[in-house]
């Protein structure tokens, strides 16, 4: 999980708003040119450093960034034709190339930056109750949240089949036909299995009253406050505009 | 009060398919095996429940994906919606029926998603996305291709195998189905007796 705890201002920020603040970000990118994007994108690294998530933010950001920057001004500088080349030592260059990256090198970048700002300060039953606070039907909360329960028991039933597999004679460590057999025989089981149980698991969720009205009611409702909602209201409306400038 | 759209059987199967997708990449990894089956349990859920819902399934996947692993995957979310509709459609043809439909099916679903994925590739990633799939890139890009024929033909192959692999998977998972959990997936008379 990417999330980091804390009580920072946008720990305590509502999803919502985090989620508008993201889409303000993705609006910017086809609209201003690089060096703006990458300032907002540093404006969204130093917001992450006063919530005290800077350093855990700049190493995702590394991890994700660097491949594919270089990969970018290798390909776009050097490789593909852009433009007058210039030499560079024994290699030739294209400088279109290189602000083409650059663009795109800062696109990247401000929607990174800005998204996990949003994911590394946003707990996802959060966003789940922000939602069902929204009037959305349970199932979306419920298909956000319940993956999430159920993976690590897909990972752990895995494990159990693997092991007792490999205990009569299929190795993870044969060749590849033996490896794909071993796929073939750990999922087969475990898949139906899963499809086999999705009537009995439905079953208890009706039981429960799941669904039995078109809304829940939340018993620890996501507070807000009203500079938050104008503060959401301002970068929705930013958003707009900026669609709107991109239309005309 | 009204019908909902999705009846809670198929909001179990769709978390089911999402966690599938998630979780099956860790089991990949474990067995070294050069696919990814991260769209299992679209397809799967495609072929149970229908083109809309597989493709939702694979929608919310990378959505949520995004949310706890990084946001680069939730950029592709289209691309996912994507294989779960054609799936469906394809199931809905009947290609799911035989082993040799299947593999056209992840075929054919390897050749369509480039068409979500290679603008969205080109628009927000410049073709590259740091990956070693960037190499042939490279390597086409020297030897004459432009760029968007050279992303197509390296999205298509970094993902041809691995669909196919999934889609053979599926198959034998829906045929080996006892009859009594086939007749609760209605659609899924479309890919067996």
């Amino acid at each position: 999980m990417l999330y980091r705890s804390g009580v920072s201002a946008l720990h305590r920020t509502g999803p919502l708003t985090k989620l508008a603040l993201v889409l303000l970000a993705a609006t910017m990118l086809p609209i201003w040119p690089a060096p703006v994007l990458l300032a907002a994108a540093g404006l969204a690294l130093a917001a992450g450093a006063l919530c005290r998530i800077g350093w855990a933010m700049a190493r995702r950001l590394a991890m994700l960034l660097v491949p594919v920057g270089l990969a970018l001004f290798v390909v776009h500088g050097f490789m593909l034709e852009n433009g007058p080349a210039r030499p560079l030592g024994p290699l030739d260059y294209y400088p279109q190339g290189l602000a083409r990256a650059l663009t795109y090198f800062a696109r990247i970048a401000l929607l990174l930056t800005v998204s996990l700002l949003m994911v590394m300060t946003t707990r996802v039953n959060d966003l789940a109750r922000a939602l069902d606070q929204k009037g959305l039907p349970p199932a979306a909360a419920y298909l956000l949240t319940a993956p999430l329960n159920l993976v690590d028991g897909i990972a752990d039933e895995a494990a159990a089949i693997r092991d007792s597999l490999q205990v009569r004679g299929l190795a993870a460590r044969s060749g590849l036909r033996a490896r794909v057999r071993l796929l073939g025989a750990m999922l087969m089981p475990l898949v139906r299995g899963m499809i086999s149980e999705a009537g009995t698991r439905a079953e208890a969720l009706e039981a429960r009253g799941f669904r039995a009205l078109p809304h829940r009611s939340l018993l620890d409702p996501l507070t807000e406050t009203p500079a938050e909602v104008r503060l959401r209201m301002g970068l929705l409306l930013a958003s707009g505009a900026q669609l709107l400038v991109l239309a005309l | 009060m009204s019908q909902p759209i999705f009846s809670t059987r198929v909001l179990v199967l769709m978390a089911i398919g999402i966690a599938l997708n998630m979780a099956l990449g860790q089991l990949v990894s474990l067995l070294k095996l050069p696919v990814f089956l991260d769209s299992l349990g679209t397809m799967l859920v495609a072929v149970l429940c229908g083109p809309w819902i597989g493709g939702l399934t694979g929608l919310v996947t990378n959505l949520l994906w995004g949310l706890i692993q990084g946001p680069t995957v939730a950029f592709f979310a289209p691309v996912a919606a994507v294989i779960g509709i054609v799936a469906g459609l394809l199931a809905r043809a009947g290609l799911f029926r035989t082993p040799i439909g299947a593999a056209a099916s992840g075929a054919i679903i390897a050749v369509t998603l480039a068409f979500i994925a290679v603008p969205i590739r080109i628009y927000l990633f410049g073709g590259v996305t740091g990956s070693g799939a960037d190499f042939l890139i490279a390597y086409l890009t020297k030897v004459g291709q432009d760029l968007v024929g050279s992303v197509i033909v390296t999205v298509i192959t970094a993902n041809l195998a691995d669909k196919i692999v999934t889609a053979l998977l599926v198959w034998g998972i829906i045929r080996g189905l006892p009859q009594r959990t086939a007749s609760d997936w209605p659609f899924l008379a479309h890919s067996r007796d």
